[in-house]
């Protein structure tokens, strides 16, 4: 099921501040992941696996990892659909 | 010349000798393990007998700067109460972890623990003189890719993996900044923590220091080891696992506070 940039954002602030017990007013779009918000490779693991139960399908390990903000990221499940 | 003076001159003396004799000392056994190397041995004995010669030089080491009137070490538990006989630790499979404030820390750890898997620079696989020892000792580069796996492999076939949290050396004795690296490899592996506390006083060797440069006042090192922590008895471990990389690591945190500023206030 296509989900739109909004529900996305949203579904990732409800699981970043769950995993990663962050303060839900920092995850704005331009958040860098490891300046910002202290994510570090393990939890990118931690959060793809977790954002893959979202979509229901493979995301791009690659291009996951390789995004630097909360935008990108976004960005990338949004387009999948 | 007073007698500060001089002692302080004699000890400056003694300091370059000890640099002078980690390179030649350490020639003598990097002659044997370049022969090990060719030996006809597999992996697992080759890296069983280079650690030990490793340790061996590491004690050397340790020791020789203590005759050598630059520091007097103890070791000790963790209530302070000396051991006498400086034994090595035999433990199998325990996260080794030590707060960072001398450039000889990992030395002590080293000479003290059997076993010891380090996590190295990737200078040292690329340097000539170094490269055959850590490949030949298993140690890790600092940037594998997969440091967090390799690392909770060897602990589960019982090698002990040694973590400084900081990361690289502290500014102050109570001063820790400790990274996750050391909980996300504890909670992956579910490893026993070995906590050793190292501390100097006067601080010595510190980050910024010169290599050269000798305290006026001769130091005293205290090692300590702690019990094993079991990681199900310092946090909650039925939560998502990247909870308990942030609370580990702030449990280990608070824990090596607490321990530095006992020793420190005893020294």
């Amino acid at each position: 099921m296509a989900h739109s940039k909004q529900e996305v954002m949203d579904h990732i602030k409800k699981v970043m501040v769950d995993l990663f017990e962050l303060d839900e007013a920092d995850l704005v779009p331009e958040a860098k992941f490891h300046e910002d918000l202290d994510i570090d490779s393990i939890d990118t693991i931690d959060l793809l696996i977790e954002l893959k139960k979202f979509v229901g399908k493979d995301i791009d390990a690659d291009a996951f990892i390789d995004a630097t903000t909360l935008g990108e990221v976004v960005d990338i499940i949004a387009n999948m659909d | 010349m007073p007698p500060s003076n001089l002692n302080y001159c004699l000890r400056t003396v003694a300091g370059w000798m000890c640099y002078f004799f980690f390179g030649v000392g350490a020639l003598l056994p990097g002659v044997y393990i370049l022969f090990l190397s060719l030996a006809p041995l597999e992996k697992p004995e080759k890296q069983r007998k280079v650690r030990a010669v490793i340790q061996r030089l590491c004690r050397f080491y340790v020791d020789l700067m203590e005759k050598f009137d630059l520091y007097d070490y103890q070791i000790e538990d963790q209530i302070g109460i000396e051991f006498l006989n400086r034994d090595a630790r035999s433990v199998q499979g325990h996260m080794v972890i030590s707060n960072h404030t001398m450039l000889i820390d990992a030395l002590f750890a080293l000479a003290y623990v059997d076993n010891l898997c380090c996590v190295v620079k990737q200078s040292l696989l690329n340097n000539p003189f170094t490269r055959v020892p850590v490949k030949l000792a298993g140690y890790i580069p600092n940037n594998h890719e997969q440091l967090v796996e390799l690392a909770s492999e060897k602990l589960h076939s019982g090698e002990n993996v040694l973590i400084f949290p900081e990361g690289t050396r502290n500014h102050h004795d109570l001063q820790l900044d400790f990274k996750r690296g050391a909980a996300n490899i504890a909670i992956i592996s579910q490893a026993p923590i070995l906590p050793i506390v190292l501390c100097c006083s006067p601080r010595a060797l510190c980050k910024g220091d010169k290599w050269y440069k000798i305290p006026k006042i001769k130091p005293k090192v205290v090692m300590q080891f702690h019990p094993a922590l079991q990681i199900e008895k310092c946090i909650d471990t039925n939560q998502s696992r990247t909870r308990q990389y942030r609370q580990l690591t702030q449990w280990l945190r608070d824990y090596y506070v607490n321990a530095v500023q006992n020793v420190v206030e005893r020294a």
